[in-house]
């Protein structure tokens, strides 16, 4: 096993660039045509001459381009740096890889707080819906920018797992393998719940109006509340109760009052709600759950393994036991679908108690899985086809 | 689910990791029920070039098979097999695991709907050492095919050669080939008194037939 990460060099000062893509405008799911979409994406290591070493991270709900290493002047590293560097579960050493902000976050590319060109104004409540499926169009771009024919692998947990599937089913002659984690091929009615609690802590809020918000402080309640919620569904029963129990929180007995902040757990989440108000766009969680609500890969085919017929990746999916937000079901269900498609899928379930936020932390556990199964797909995918035409340069 | 280290150590390994080899095709699909950590597909990807498949449901098993290289379901047997769709494997192993198998019944007939040809190694319980201990000392046997004491042992069934012989006459399995195997010798004359482990090449054949199907198997006591 490696030795612990935290020891091992970081790739140093990460830098984030930008680039306009779909200037002719990008046909949504929704049936709109939009454009242009600038793209704030970040890659480390390098391309090697056959253009064959390439790896699309793909980020969740909050997340955004910065993966690894640390921004120039800033302290915290990317929000995946445990797992991309040198030595690392993707060694920057031997791959090239990119990690994109998704379109409709507010990290750098096209979002409801950009600015409209058209009305030089943010825009908000004109936003169109966004699906994960065109998050993935718009990576397919960028990938064209960079001239990258084919991905070694696309990857990512929650959100980014939909989008690493996602690419498999869209652009079969892209990529070679995946590895999906800690999430599912369609959002379950829990899933989609939970969302809408978060939505309407938003839209509740005064401050939201309507979604142009951009002259005033915005729904700051409201989304530290939906923020809130979303933590809860992070976390695991066993996870909170190792990491607050009952403990008070600066006190010794109860206050009996109801503002009085009596447990940990109380102001655990007060803190991830207020922290996050700070540094995310109310907008931009409204339309990314809602991109995670409309995910549904069987979306217009009669079952899911139809809808991996054609599917040219080799797949790990991994799940965590006491994940209850994307429970380990609904990745077997992908394993299945996948081989009944006739394809191939590694599924295994890795045992924690730290809920869906598994992902972001159990690097342990995931390094030796992840670097043997890239030493696989480089191996097994040697001959991937690529169909010219299916990408232009 | 089989425990590597015991595997290894014991002198049938060599001997059943031949005979499975053997009879398994060349460049063929091969799904392999409680791969463990994938120490047979990899010994039948070397020897046979095959395409390999493993169902485990030991984490610690699942992580290891995964550094191995091999495509692996992390889960229970059932679940595993309802993954794949009719006849998508050539060969479906069981290597000394059947015996663990809550319904060994209804997991093969699931194993023949997606398989064309399986292997089952299993120990057999008729072995002499296993008798006398049962019928001199009047203990339960402990051998070294069957080496645990009643309270620890992870088997739920204990059958002998003779039992599985009927049982695929009973389900309407033929038998395309025997193995019996002793302290890493093969074994001819008498092996449901003298074999620990006893191999087999199935195949199903569901037509109804007048009289036994297969090939009387004259030497099992």
């Amino acid at each position: 096993m490696t030795s612990s990460s935290e020891s091992r060099p970081s790739l140093g000062i990460a830098e984030t660039r930008s680039v306009e893509l779909c200037r002719d405008g990008l046909a949504l799911d929704s049936g709109i045509k939009f454009g242009p979409i600038t793209v704030a994406y970040q890659t480390y290591g390098t391309l090697t001459p056959n253009r064959d070493n390439a790896i699309l991270v793909c980020h969740a709900l909050s997340g955004g381009a910065h993966a690894a290493g640390y921004l120039a002047g800033q302290k915290k590293p990317g929000w995946w740096d445990v797992m991309i560097g040198p030595g690392k579960a993707f060694d920057t050493n031997r791959y090239f890889i990119i990690s994109s902000n998704v379109l409709g976050s507010c990290y750098g590319s096209t979002g409801p707080a950009s600015i409209d060109p058209a009305s030089g104004r943010p825009y908000g409540s004109h936003f169109p819906v966004v699906t994960v499926r065109d998050m993935v169009n718009v990576q397919r771009h960028l990938l064209d920018h960079l001239q990258i024919p084919s991905l070694l692998m696309a990857t990512g947990g929650s959100m980014g797992g939909m989008q690493a599937l996602q690419w498999a089913v869209s652009y079969p002659e892209r990529v070679r393998s995946v590895i999906a984690i800690a999430t599912t091929h369609r959002h379950s009615p829990q899933q989609i719940a939970f969302n809408e609690v978060a939505r309407q802590a938003i839209m509740a809020d005064p401050e939201w109006k309507d979604g142009d918000y951009y002259d005033g402080d915005g729904p700051r309640l409201g989304l530290g509340v939906a923020r809130m919620v979303g933590h809860v569904t992070y976390l695991s029963d066993a996870g909170m109760e190792r990491k607050f129990g009952r403990r008070l929180k600066g006190r010794e007995r109860y206050g009996y009052q109801f503002k009085a902040l009596d447990f940990e757990v109380q102001g655990y989440l007060q803190h991830q709600g207020e922290s996050f108000v700070d540094r995310y766009d109310a907008n931009s969680l409204l339309f990314l759950t809602t991109a995670l609500d409309y995910f549904d890969l069987s979306n217009g085919c009669n079952s899911l393994s139809e809808a991996f017929s054609g599917v040219k990746s080799i797949f790990m999916l991994i799940a965590f036991s006491s994940d209850w937000l994307y429970p380990p079901y609904q990745l077997k269900e992908v394993a299945q679908a996948i081989r009944r498609s006739g394809g191939d899928a590694t599924y295994c379930e890795i045992n924690s108690d730290y809920g869906h936020d598994a992902f972001l932390l159990e690097h342990r556990q995931q390094d030796p899985l992840v670097k043997s199964f890239l030493e696989r797909a480089a191996h097994e995918t040697r001959g991937f086809a690529l169909t010219p035409g299916n990408w232009e340069l | 689910m089989n425990d590597q280290s015991a595997e290894t150590s014991d002198p049938n390994h060599a001997a059943i990791y031949r005979w499975i080899a053997e009879h398994t095709p060349e460049g063929g699909r091969v799904l392999d029920i409680g791969c463990g950590e994938g120490e047979l597909l990899t010994w039948l990807a070397r020897e046979r070039s095959i395409r390999g498949a493993g169902i485990e449901l030991s984490e610690q098993c699942v992580m290891k098979a995964i550094l191995h290289g091999l495509s692996v379901h992390h889960g229970n047997v059932e679940e595993g097999l309802d993954h794949y769709s009719d006849k998508s494997f050539d060969l479906v192993v069981i290597s000394l695991t059947i015996q663990e198998l809550s319904d060994p019944r209804k997991v093969l007939k699931e194993v023949f709907r997606v398989g064309k040809r399986v292997i089952v190694v299993y120990p057999n319980f008729g072995h002499w050492r296993g008798r006398m201990q049962l019928a001199i000392c009047g203990r339960s046997p402990s051998t070294p095919s069957l080496p645990y004491t009643w309270h620890e042992s992870p088997n739920r069934h204990y059958l002998t050669i003779a039992d599985w012989e009927a049982f695929c006459q009973l389900d309407q399995y033929t038998v395309l080939d025997r193995g019996f195997v002793s302290n890493g010798k093969s074994i001819r004359l008498f092996p449901n008194l003298r074999a620990e482990i006893a191999m087999c090449l199935l195949e199903h054949t569901p037509e109804p037939s007048t009289g036994p199907s297969q090939p009387a198997s004259n030497n099992i006591a």
